[in-house]
């Protein structure tokens, strides 16, 4: 299998949250919006390859493209994340297996589609103690800007 | 905590009785009005996300929401004033109280199967508990300090 391409540190991605309660003053989000989902999984043990959470290069596609493209008919948030900021999380925690990484969809003729990446390394290991986990998902959260919301 | 009953919120404005027992509340609370009723309104909110978990009909949402409403009597009797929690579905399909003031983070996921996960971290001393594998049958009390912790940082 072809090594997946890493995106360069000066490109950015952003990820759609689909909207929950969120009260005034409360920062957001949190590493809940970056836990691999069962569809990430189950695609990842289909094609062989690492699990992805996906996130969009913001020079391929727009937020509104990818929310079309996504189906989501509910509000979403979008959140920008700096892959220079990834690269130095890495680094410094040590998860090397954490990279965004280009996974363009070659299923859909839609606008935007090639702008689709995967953030690899979000996966929790194997006898990994949860409160790990959850500092590596909520070290992950604090790279995101909030942009905007459709 | 503040016993302002969800009806209150619902007919605010025509129900003198109701805004006597809000007035009331706030005094033995020495609670201003405004942040009563900025709470109350927050709160009605909530309530009315949380109603649609139970939407499905689903019997472990039914649980969930049962226990996320003991959680919330829980603190509100230690911190009258608390902050309705962020609420969201996780991928384990819990619901999520969270709370976060930049420096300090802190949440509970509720299970469908029944107990809790909770999760605490200083984001500037890197101190971080909660539950590794099995999940609690109730909080511990270290959880509510540090949410008392937490709602005096903000």
């Amino acid at each position: 299998m072809p090594q997946a391409s890493e995106l360069g540190p000066d490109e950015v991605v952003f990820r759609l949250f689909r909207e929950h309660f969120i009260p005034d003053g409360q920062k957001y989000p949190n590493g809940e919006a970056f836990i691999p989902s069962s569809i990430d999984q189950d695609d990842a043990k289909k094609r062989g390859i690492p699990v992805r959470v996906t996130v969009w290069d913001q020079a391929l596609t727009t937020p509104s493209q990818a929310k079309f493209i996504w189906g989501f008919n509910q509000p979403v948030m979008v959140f920008k994340i700096r892959v220079r900021d990834v690269i130095q999380l890495r680094a410094r925690i040590q998860r090397l297996s954490m990279a965004v990484v280009r996974d363009p969809l070659i299923a859909t003729d839609k606008a935007g589609a090639e702008g689709h990446c995967g953030f690899e390394g979000l996966d929790r290991n194997k006898d990994e103690p949860r409160t790990k986990y959850k500092t590596l998902l909520d070290e992950v959260a604090q790279l995101c800007h909030e942009s905007a919301r459709l | 905590m503040l016993l302002i009953p969800t009806p209150f919120t619902a007919s605010l404005p025509s129900s003198p009785n109701l805004v006597t027992m809000l007035l009331e509340e706030c005094s033995s609370r020495r609670l201003s009005v405004s942040l009563a009723l900025e709470i109350a309104e927050t709160e009605f909110a909530w309530e009315k996300y949380l109603k649609s978990f139970a939407a499905s009909g689903d019997p472990a949402a039914g649980r969930m929401l049962e226990t996320v409403r003991v959680i919330w009597r829980q603190i509100k009797e230690r911190i009258a004033t608390c902050p309705v929690p962020i609420t969201q579905p996780t991928a384990e399909g819990a619901i999520q109280l969270a709370w976060d003031s930049g420096g300090l983070y802190l949440d509970v996921d509720v299970l469908p199967q029944g107990g809790v996960h909770w999760y605490f971290r200083d984001r500037v001393t890197n101190e971080v508990l909660g539950t590794d594998e099995e999940p609690l049958e109730t909080l511990p009390s270290t959880f509510f300090d540090k949410l008392i912790k937490l709602t005096q940082s903000y």
